[in-house]
């Protein structure tokens, strides 16, 4: 899968075509394309050692790739030394050099660069006062905060003004309060400057939250690169719609079953039988499922599609009811089905309606037709 | 006032407790204060008094009492203010270079190449050898007559390089370089271990050249290292005293005379321990404010890893 | 003289403090590793140097008072344990053992146990440290060179009592090896392993040179001319090796008739300036200078066989070395099959003088009590009769000290398959009675070696010789007056 309808091109600010990267028998990063435009703040998410590092440092000339073309602001920059990409990176441990003040921290890459003192100094002064370090740049790294850290970081990444930011995880090491602050602030900030992003996280709520496209990586693999609402809405695969959204997509193991069930919109020959319930499928999936030759799929539903509904025909009891804020999540058990246990599957209740009590049975009630994907390949049936 | 009255009550058994706790805390350092006190600190207490005395050429005959008069005689004289030199000469010889070459090899070592580990091993063999073992091994490379060394340098025939007044020293302190190289090698390869490799990669993106990298982010990481390696440097070249006994005894003309083998052929080979005192008690001394010095100072300048 | 020195006793106070006990060399080098790390060296030294010992115990000297003949055999519990403290390895280790076996078997009232102490270094110092306290051996053998030194100690009963109270003759010894170990009328220890120095060179070298190899150069201008043939016939490299040892230096002085201290070569009393850089002295060392410079010499190092190797391997087919090489010598050069070893007297400037003897005496140990003094005495009496001199000199390649040992035949038999060895015994036997060839008595000998060991040294790095001469005799009057300063404590 490819970044889409984009066509791999001059006009992106960063293009990555077929990225292999091998170690030994391990591919870190498989056979991945993407591109990202100009200006975007596109993140890379997925979970711990899916390559989305390795990705990052490939971009930065940190590593080269086993195969496949990497090109900045449309030049090819294979082969070519990190410090001439001119691109800046964020890590996650900032890296900031221990023996050196913050001054010097923010200044060194200028003069690696040898720009003259006075406009180093301008440069310092005027990137600290954006960030509002001023007032720390006289100290070594070990007298700051966290949060503060973070910023010299971030400065030091900004002050030679580079083509292209990369952030790996930066924001991983704060503390919760400070991450969600500092996420708003990056995004800010990332507007103000207009330079391309590519920001990597394991944190999926933190790619739905700042990314304007995600991509989504996978044992290496690219899963899906699409706007964080369209990978809610139709996740590419059984993967993506478990990792994304909190909480996640429900996906359970449904049969296809004929007969056609009514209600409201959805009317078909044939539905989907989840523990015992019935779900309805649209004439869309009818029609995609229609070529093949399947009699079970994956049936990915979200807990917000998923209603406590006297009407509804999937039994399920209540394990428990958390509470986040104004939105309640109740999780209930379907029936069991042989000797395992029946699976929790997540159900947003409404605001204002009841929420049930543990252990109490209860019936569920889909209002919005279900994502179908292949039990085999993890696919997306009806794309 | 019954409040002041408690308040007395509650000082004195917080004074009684703290009185406790100092006499356990004393209690517990008392055993590594007496094995100093055995083993140190009366050793030296006698050093300082045998330097008071003319001791006889035979250590079963009396001595004479002369007073701290062999102190200032003894500093003053130009063997010991020679082999003093030399020590210095020998420090300045051995330990610079020393750690320059065992940061060399630490970072050749510290790249991830296919069998990198048979350098390592290489690299950090000497630590295996004993003082005795290298020297023996230069003495016969230094042969002038069937030395392999001797042979490149085109010093063979003639007295050799260990009996040439000019070549001597430095030839001492190679053999001490490289039977330190192992140690400082290891050491030097823990530090580099301990830099974190963003540090380095930040600077590649910030685009400082390998060199600039060096000297700007890994040097100054080093730099406890580097520090802790020069303060054993310089106590280990005051000390130097296996490789000198085995490959020169002093020689030739005192050239490779220094301070611990001075004091050496005084106590041993002439029996003359009242001076060998003094000199030590004064080797002692340097070391003590050469450490002192270098802790006062020296470390100020040094980056410690928080 | 030395043994007429009475020690100090006008004491003061703070001579009940003595440091006593010193420290050999090897527990030296452990502790000073130990505490390398502190730094405190100087611990060390007073860890071991000083203990407290009343002044009232200060050893005073033997007293030349009758000795014990005949104590062994009277003694109650026989046989009577002595032991002997030798330096000796290999082959004149096996040598010894054999001798000591044999005397032990020979009668029932000393039994001997060696004890090998590894080198004449360490026994030295081995024997100072046991002075101050530990257990003493009852005989020592002790290099040459220290004889001050041992009498210093004053803890050696004179041979010259056993030999006055058991009426020996010594008539039938090498004067030279006698005269070596007697200051004014006392002779301290009995001359055991004795060599001197001889010409060591390659007979095919010299024919190929035009030199008769049956006449090697006995004189330093003979000496000068086999080496200019030598270089200039391009047979090797250099004429000869020439050690940059004070022994070579010290011969030429004793066979030019000269003497190294002053006082006769410190015999008629203790010697206080050295007098080697006399005229004498000039001339040898600026003929150092010349075979230096002039190339026909190649200088070697004092403290290896580097200038036997440099004959074997054709640089330089002459050297000088002691007789007592040899065994080493003919073992070395046995791999060099185009070499064929001579050895010759030690050539040397033509004077009165001789040469004096190297190696070592035996001493008898005064704190043994009587009967172990007695079996001491009957124990050195064996190895030096005639048949053992014989034997050990066979053995070992050292000089009988004795002539009636010549006659024996197992030594007789040996020097008649390798004349060479029979070169040192020659030249010592020749060598006159005078206070040059006795060679010298000096407190500070290794200082003093030292000094001339650097002269040479600087010599053969081109410096001046005679100014270089002038400060090895400064040096070494330094070390005189210290050494002499510290007799008495």
């Amino acid at each position: 899968m490819d970044g889409g309808d984009r066509p791999p091109g001059a006009a992106s600010a960063i293009s990555l075509e077929g990225i292999t990267k091998s170690y030994g028998e391990v591919a870190a990063v498989d056979d991945l394309s993407l591109q990202i435009d100009p200006g975007e703040l596109l993140v890379l998410v997925g979970p711990s050692g899916c390559g989305k590092s390795t990705v990052l440092r490939l971009i930065a000339g940190l590593d080269e790739p086993t195969a496949g073309t990497v090109r900045i602001a449309g030049e090819v920059v294979n082969g070519i030394d990190p410090k001439d990409r001119d691109v800046a990176m964020v890590f996650q441990s900032y890296a900031l050099y221990p023996h050196m003040t913050v001054a010097r921290n923010i200044e060194f890459p200028l003069r690696a660069r040898r720009v003259p003192k006075a406009e180093r100094e301008r440069s310092v002064a005027g990137v600290a006062r954006n960030l509002q370090i001023d007032h720390l740049l006289k100290r070594k790294p070990a007298a700051l905060s966290g949060g503060q850290r973070q910023r010299v970081a971030l400065a030091r990444a900004i002050v030679r003004r580079p083509r292209a930011f990369l952030m790996d995880e930066p924001l991983s090491n704060l503390d919760a309060q400070l991450r969600i602050e500092m996420r708003a602030a990056l995004v800010e900030l990332q507007a103000r400057l207009g330079t391309t992003v590519v920001y990597v996280t394991h944190d999926q709520v933190e790619a739905v939250t700042m990314g304007r496209r995600i991509a989504i990586l996978d044992s290496g693999r690219l899963q899906q690169v699409a706007t964080p609402a369209e990978v809610q809405a139709r996740p590419a695969n059984a993967f993506v719609a478990a990792f994304i959204g909190s909480p996640p997509m429900n996906v359970m193991p449904a049969t296809l079953e004929p007969g056609e069930v009514t209600t409201g919109t959805q009317n078909a020959g044939r539905h989907l039988a989840v523990a015992g319930g019935v779900l309805p499928l649209t004439g869309a999936q009818q029609a995609a499922l229609g070529a093949r030759d399947l009699t079970t799929v994956l049936a990915g539903i979200r807990a917000e599609d998923l209603q406590v509904d006297p009407e509804g025909s999937v039994r399920a009891t209540v394990s428990f009811v958390e509470s986040f804020g104004a939105e309640r999540i109740a999780a209930c058990r379907l029936p069991a089905t042989g000797a395992a246990d029946g699976q929790l599957v997540m159900v947003r209740i409404s605001a204002g309606a009841r929420a049930p009590r543990t252990g109490e049975a209860v019936t569920l009630g889909a209002h919005a037709p279900a994502s179908l994907f292949d039990p085999a390949s993890g696919a997306r049936l009806d794309a | 006032m019954p409040d002041r009255r408690r308040r007395t009550v509650l000082g004195r058994r917080a004074s009684r407790r703290a009185l406790r706790e100092a006499a356990t805390g004393y209690l517990l350092v008392l055993p590594a204060l007496a094995t100093f006190a055995v083993f140190v600190f009366y050793p030296l207490g006698r050093a300082i008094w045998l330097g008071l005395y003319r001791t006889s050429v035979s250590p079963n005959l009396p001595s004479t009492y002369v007073g701290p008069s062999q102190y200032a005689s003894v500093v003053s004289s130009s063997a010991f203010l020679g082999s003093l030199w030399r020590t210095i000469l020998f420090a300045v010889f051995t330990m610079p270079a020393g750690i320059a070459l065992g940061i060399a090899l630490a970072m050749l070592a510290h790249q991830r190449l296919r069998g990198i580990q048979v350098f390592r091993t290489v690299f950090s063999s000497t630590v295996a050898t004993s003082t005795a073992v290298a020297s023996v091994i230069f003495f016969t490379l230094l042969d002038p007559q069937i030395g392999l060394l001797s042979y490149w340098l085109g010093k063979k025939g003639g007295a050799g390089i260990l009996s040439d007044p000019t070549f001597a020293l430095p030839a001492v302190s190679v053999v001490s370089i490289w039977q330190n190289i192992g140690f400082t090698f290891i050491l030097m390869s823990a530090a580099l271990q301990a830099i974190p490799d963003t540090l380095l990669d930040a600077a590649r993106l910030d685009g400082a050249s390998s060199w600039h990298r060096f000297r700007s982010v890994t040097l100054p990481l080093l730099s406890p290292t580097v520090f802790f390696a020069i303060v054993v440097g310089i106590i280990g070249s005051f000390q130097a005293f296996g490789q000198i006994d085995i490959l020169t005894q002093g020689g030739p003309n005192n050239h490779t005379m220094v301070l611990i083998y001075y004091i050496y052929q005084s106590a041993f080979v002439n029996n003359d321990y009242g001076l060998a005192a003094v000199a030590s008690v004064v080797l002692f001394a340097i070391l003590l404010v050469v450490t002192l010095v270098q802790f006062r100072f020296v470390e100020r300048r040094v980056f410690y890893a928080t | 003289m030395p043994e007429s020195n009475q020690p100090d006793t006008s004491g003061r106070g703070e001579q009940a403090w003595l440091p006593r006990k010193p420290l050999d060399r090897r527990s030296f080098l452990a502790g000073a590793t130990t505490l390398a790390s502190a730094g405190l060296a100087s611990s060390v030294l007073a860890a071991c140097g000083a203990s407290p010992k009343p002044k009232t115990t200060a050893t005073s000297t033997p007293k030349a008072a009758a000795f014990p003949i005949g104590a062994a055999a009277r003694a109650s519990g026989k046989p009577v344990g002595i032991t002997l403290w030798h330096s000796m390895q290999s082959a004149n280790l096996e040598a010894l053992t054999t001798m000591t076996d044999q005397f032990n078997a020979s009668q029932g009232d000393v039994r001997v146990t060696l004890v090998n102490q590894n080198s004449y270094p360490d026994t030295l110092s081995l024997y100072t440290a046991a002075l101050a306290g530990g257990n003493l051996p009852d005989v020592v053998q002790i290099e040459s060179e220290d004889l001050q030194l041992m009498i210093d100690t004053r803890s050696v009963v004179p041979a010259q009592s056993a030999i006055d109270a058991d009426h020996y003759d010594l008539s039938d010894f090498l004067g030279v090896t006698v005269s070596y170990f007697r200051v004014g009328s006392t002779l301290w220890a009995m001359p055991f392993n004795i060599s001197s120095q001889v010409l060591y060179y390659d007979q095919n070298a010299f024919t190929h040179a035009g030199l008769d190899p049956s006449k090697p150069p006995t004189t330093l201008d003979g000496l000068r001319g086999a080496a200019n043939k030598i270089v200039q016939a391009k047979v090797a490299k250099y004429g000869m090796a020439l050690k940059l040892s004070p022994s070579t230096f010290d011969e030429w002085l004793a066979m030019g008739g000269g003497t190294l201290v002053n006082n006769s070569n410190g015999r008629q009393g203790r010697a206080t300036r050295v007098t080697f850089d006399s005229s004498l002295g000039k001339s040898i060392i600026g003929f150092y200078a010349q075979m230096f410079s002039s190339h026909l010499a190649q200088p070697a190092s004092a403290t290896t066989y580097d200038n036997l190797v440099a004959i074997g391997n054709g640089i330089s087919p002459m050297t000088l070395e002691t007789s007592a090489a040899l065994g080493t010598v003919a073992g070395l050069l046995g791999g060099y099959k185009q070499v064929k070893l001579g050895v010759g007297p030690m050539p040397g400037p033509t004077g009165n003088g001789g040469v004096y003897v190297g190696g070592a005496g035996l001493y008898m140990v005064s704190k043994s009590p009587p009967e172990r003094q007695d079996g001491a005495w009957q124990y050195i009496k064996y190895l030096i009769a005639p048949a053992q001199q014989a034997t050990w000199a066979a053995a070992s390649g050292y000089v009988p000290v004795r002539k009636s040992a010549v006659d024996v035949p197992v030594l007789k038999a040996r020097w008649a398959s390798l004349p060479g060895f029979r070169v040192a015994y020659d030249q010592i036997l020749s060598s006159p009675v005078t206070a040059a060839t006795a060679g010298a008595v000096m407190g500070p000998a290794n200082q003093i070696d030292t000094a001339i060991q650097d002269a040479l040294t600087s010599v053969s790095q081109g410096r001046p010789a005679a100014a270089t001469l002038a400060q090895a005799a400064a040096t070494a009057n330094q070390a005189l007056s210290s050494y002499n300063s510290r007799v008495q404590g």
